[in-house]
């Protein structure tokens, strides 16, 4: 989720009206934008309006997160239209008319293979204070950030367009190609860039791997950006700037011009008038809205909003600054420009039921008749954990994901193929454990401060490799019982499987086995009904020792609980 | 007569030494072990019990913060000396900051110029040397006596402040000193605690998990099964989760080396519905995403990231017949995420789903309310959420009134017809919620670190509070 910072009495000159927090905080989260005072003293409203001067800038400053579907939010612009539509202060949809302009942008097909598409658009007439210059280019950063997948997907430049002609390529260049980019006051390559500068470390990884590098110049070789990477010097936005020229690139066309939609129209909400670009012969921004028609009753099935007329649909969605007309049995819907997220008419049931309030909503539970219950597996573990927990054990709880030297080394077992991770962050945590006895080891090497006799088990998840399944992968499920003591011995846990085996009704037999983990003859496999299910015995010194248990003894068994669930059946 | 052996214990001490006091004793003896005994052997008229009233010092709250984190003054001039040498930043220290730029400066360990603050040369020694002030608060801590000059100065500071305690003194009577030990015999004593049992008992989360099932079947719920290794199909691809989403990058998701792929082919035309659902919609009335869908990228093996994947694979098994129906599933999912005292490579995660051609959202809400409302939690608040496979998402709020404040518990939704239609083959409404029982757990134990939820101290899992709901 992403979070921006706003000023509270910059949100309250946009509203037109003031805020408390409190309402903010309450109000909004029911709109799905969370508030958070974020400066360190509480902020009166008195205070936070009497004068700039008077209130410092902590006390103004307001978080607000964002979900991720909604990049239209990511700007104080775009929060305070919200507000002010969800508030009922002006409702229904922004207009955002568009002069015609005269600057060009010829895409040139180079750019094609590296980074397809662009949209552009001037502003005009602006009068940025330093806050609303700070609110764009924080909406410039997080869209790109989030919305724009780091830059990857897209990337904006905010220009002065004073110093630009009227005719602007974008194109694919040599990577010698070179222009004083930001930050820097002599000319540099573009090679030299991704290896030098700040921001091609950081962006430069999307474009090295090809041949030319993306670039918006003019006809006077202004150079306005490298796009994904850096802008140049030359148009760098101030205060003094009146006139914006916006490029948006990417590598979705219609993310792109979303994008542009949302700058435009938080440029817009700061008083300047939207001027188009001619890109390849298309003018842009297109901020006309969609049009959708929507069944009411699909929208009154879905919500369960049995009594809403179209008309009063209509109402809920003009306060979330849609355009909306209900009549007649037909809902008409226009979708705002800078929504990214309108895919579906679930997305504007969604939007109707917002308008009318998760609170407002009679909650209502069908009477339907269906019948509860838990899989015969989990009822049979759940068996076996209370006839394990009568045997005295103490139930365990591990982790699924192991590494090799968990399972093999400590064990002295060899090495075998089992399921594992390609991008593990640790080598802790790098497999799927095969068997569970090593995690009851973890336990007790764990576990020596505390008294003995130390009994315990665990019915856990293990995995393994397999031709039956789908993904080549299968679950197992296994019982581990282990007892440590001073003088604990084979026959204390074959006691206990014993009781294990009437308990479940089945015939029990041990057959003597080599296992490197235990000692020799003093281990065995075991069957239940003539099934292979696991194995018991005494844990051999070496293996006791790589857990560092010097002082007490090991005895132990492992079963697959699917084995022995179908052997009682 | 008869005698506890604890009594006899000590009346065979206070023989030999006549008088000793109470705060002797305790130091290798619980208060109990020693006042028991001692009253008894009082209420025999074999030993006097002397109360007197003494001063000693103990930590104020400040005092405790000091020794924890040094002297006001002392953090004051390691913030200076670490660079950040403005009031401004100094302030960030909260309350001390005040008091502690005040007493720096009292002692001459700093000066002000210009709103910075700059270290003297006493400044810069004081930071070389153990500070003497803070070594008396360590005497206070322990119970140690400190000189009255230097107690004064952390009176006037706040740091300390004066106690009354009751000290005691034990003194043999005449008739305690005439009394032979020989004659007397062993009190059984049914007050006195015994040695801990040895049981066994369930896992105390395991508890939470057994009574979170339960709830489900009570509503009515079918538990759901699936695997932890899943096609990224079932994980992300059947839950609209565009193949460039965030969660899919390598810093959130274990993806399989081995085995790597899945066949895909057991999901049917299923796999060719979700392909043309994210490209441009198919029959779900949606744009879809608009781009070119991989079904290499759908193949790749991942461990579930969310019980979500087992809602999935139960959509694609039912037919028009089993509905309406409701599932539920509990189980573990995986994150590749650094592990620490917030985060786990693996979790619990419960989810259901209702899956009835006249659900709505309205419904939804009402599951929830008696779903959460059964946990035992009495009010519950929704407020709109965002998760890319719910449209009207939910963020479920509830009120612990123990603590007294709302704390979120689970997420919930109608899965999108993007989601569903591919999957089950037609459109019908599916409603959708899931909870971490881990912060129930948490909540529950008092535990601020989730590790030690798996910590397994045999001590720990013995003694632990029982889940009695």
């Amino acid at each position: 989720m992403a979070v921006i910072d706003v000023k509270k009495t910059d949100l309250e000159k946009m509203v037109g009206k003031e805020l408390s927090i409190e309402r903010l905080e309450q109000e909004g989260s029911m709109l799905g934008i969370l508030f958070e005072r974020s400066g360190n003293s509480p902020s009166s409203l008195d205070r936070a309006n009497a004068s700039s001067s008077s209130s410092t800038d902590e006390d103004n400053k307001i978080a607000v997160e964002v979900e991720p579907n909604r990049p239209d939010l990511l700007s104080a612009e775009g929060v305070a239209r919200a507000l002010k539509g969800f508030f009922e202060i002006e409702t229904g949809a922004v207009d955002y008319p568009v002069t015609g302009g005269d600057v060009t942008v010829t895409v040139d097909d180079s750019v094609e293979d590296v980074r397809p598409f662009i949209a552009c658009a001037r502003i005009t007439g602006l009068e940025l204070s330093e806050t609303a210059l700070n609110s764009l280019i924080q909406l410039q950063e997080k869209l790109t950030e989030t919305y724009g997948r780091k830059r990857e997907k897209i990337a904006i430049g905010l220009h002065d367009a004073a110093p630009l002609t009227d005719d602007i390529t974008y194109k694919a260049v040599d990577p010698a190609y070179k222009f004083i980019p930001l930050g820097h006051d002599t000319e540099l390559s573009m090679a030299e860039i991704l290896e030098d500068h700040e921001k091609g470390k950081e962006y430069g990884w999307i474009v090295e791997d090809f041949e030319k590098y993306p670039l918006i110049v003019d006809s006077e070789e202004t150079v306005l950006s490298f796009p994904p990477v850096i802008n140049g010097v030359a148009t760098a936005v101030t205060t003094e700037t009146t006139d914006l020229f916006l490029d948006v690139t990417g590598t979705s066309k219609r993310e792109v011009e979303t994008a542009l939609n949302i700058l435009v129209a938080a440029a817009h909400e700061r008083g300047g008038t939207i001027e188009s670009v001619t890109v390849d012969g298309t003018e842009l921004p297109d901020m006309e809205r969609e049009t959708h028609t929507v069944d009411p009753d699909y929208v009154r099935s879905i919500s369960g909003l049995d009594d809403l007329s179209a008309d009063g649909m209509a109402e809920q969605l003009e306060t979330l600054n849609y355009g909306a007309h209900g009549e007649d049995g037909e809902l008409q819907v226009e979708v705002p420009a800078y929504r990214a997220d309108i895919m579906h008419d679930y997305d504007i049931i969604e939007d109707v039921v917002i308008g009318y309030g998760y609170d407002n909503l009679n909650e209502h539970i069908p009477d339907i008749a269906t019948i509860g219950a838990q899989t015969q597996e989990r009822v049979f573990t759940d068996k076996l954990r209370e006839l394990m927990v009568g045997a005295g054990g103490l139930e365990v709880m591990t982790f699924i994901l192991s590494n090799r030297d968990t399972l093999f080394g400590k064990m002295d077992r060899d090495d075998s193929e089992i399921v594992t991770m390609a991008n593990p962050l640790t080598e802790d945590y790098a497999v799927v454990r095969n068997w569970l006895l090593p995690s009851l080891m973890e336990v007790l090497g764990n576990n020596q401060h505390n008294r003995y006799p130390q009994t315990v088990f665990e019915v856990g998840l293990c995995s393994q490799l397999s031709d039956d399944t789908a993904t080549g992968a299968e679950d197992m499920r296994k019982l581990a019982y282990a007892a440590a003591d001073r003088d604990v011995g084979f026959s204390d846990v074959r006691s206990v499987l014993q009781s294990l085996a009437r308990w479940l009704g089945v015939e029990l037999r041990v057959e003597e086995a080599d296992h490197e983990s235990f000692t020799e003859n003093r281990c065995g496999t075991v069957y239940v009904d003539g099934h292979e299910a696991g194995i018991i015995g005494e844990i051999s010194d070496s293996v006791s020792e790589n857990w560092g248990l010097e002082e007490v003894d090991v005895a132990a068994f492992e079963l697959d609980v699917e084995t022995l669930r179908t052997a009682s059946e | 007569m008869e005698l506890h052996p604890q009594a006899q214990d000590l009346l065979k001490l206070l023989k030999e030494k006549e008088s000793v006091s109470v705060a002797e004793l305790e130091e290798d003896r619980s208060h109990g072990e020693v006042m028991r005994p001692a009253q008894w052997l009082a209420d025999e008229g074999l030993i006097d019990i002397e109360e007197d009233t003494v001063e000693v010092y103990a930590l104020t709250a400040d005092g405790e913060d000091a020794l924890e984190n040094g002297l006001p003054e002392e953090q004051v001039l390691e913030m200076v000396q670490g660079g950040d040498n403005t009031v401004e930043a100094v302030r960030s220290l909260g309350e001390i900051a005040g008091p502690g730029i005040g007493k720096a400066k009292e002692k001459g360990l700093i000066e002000i110029r210009d709103g910075t603050l700059h270290l003297t040369d006493a400044g810069r020694e004081m930071l070389d040397e153990e500070h003497r002030e803070l070594a008396e608060l360590d005497a206070v801590q322990n119970g140690e006596d400190i000189d009255d000059e230097m107690a004064e100065v952390l009176l006037d500071r706040g740091l300390i402040q004066r106690k009354e305690r009751t000290a005691r003194t034990l003194t043999i009577t005449e008739n305690g000193k005439e009394l032979d030990l020989r004659t007397v015999s062993d009190a059984f004593n049914v007050e006195a605690d015994a040695r801990d049992a040895l049981v066994g008992r369930k896992h105390f989360a395991r508890e939470v998990y057994d009574y979170i099932r339960r709830t489900w079947v009570e509503m009515g719920f079918k538990e759901m099964k699936g695997p932890i290794v899943v096609p990224s199909l079932l994980n992300f691809d059947a839950l609209y989760t565009p193949q460039d989403h965030p969660a899919r990058e390598l810093h959130d998701t274990f993806f399989m080396e081995v085995p790597e792929d899945a066949d895909l082919s057991v999901y049917g035309s299923s796999v060719d519905w979700i392909k043309h659902t994210h490209e441009h919609g198919w029959e779900t009335g949606s744009t879809g995403w608009q781009y070119d869908w991989s079904e290499d990228e759908a193949a790749r093996n991942v461990l579930r990231t969310h019980t979500t994947a087992v809602s999935a694979k139960t959509l694609h098994e039912l037919t028009e017949d089993d509905l309406p129906a409701k599932f539920f599933s509990l189980g573990r999912n995986f994150r590749n995420e650094t592990v620490d005292w917030k985060h786990l490579a693996e979790f619990n995660q419960s989810e259901g789903i209702v899956v009835d051609p006249d659900a709505n959202f309205r419904h939804l809400l009402g599951y929830l309310q008696r779903f959460f409302t059964r946990l035992g939690y009495a009010d519950v608040r929704f407020r709109p959420a965002y998760y890319p496979y719910t449209e009207m998402s939910v963020e479920i709020d509830v009120y612990d009134g123990e603590k007294q404040e709302w704390v979120g518990l689970g997420g919930a939704g109608m899965f999108r017809p993007e989601v569903v239609k591919p999957l089950v083959g037609f459109e019908v409404p599916v409603l959708a919620w899931g909870l971490g029982p881990g912060r129930i757990i948490m909540r529950k134990h008092g535990l601020t670190d989730i590790r030690d939820m798996y910590r397994n101290d045999l001590e720990l899992l013995r003694n632990a509070q029982g889940w009695l709901k």
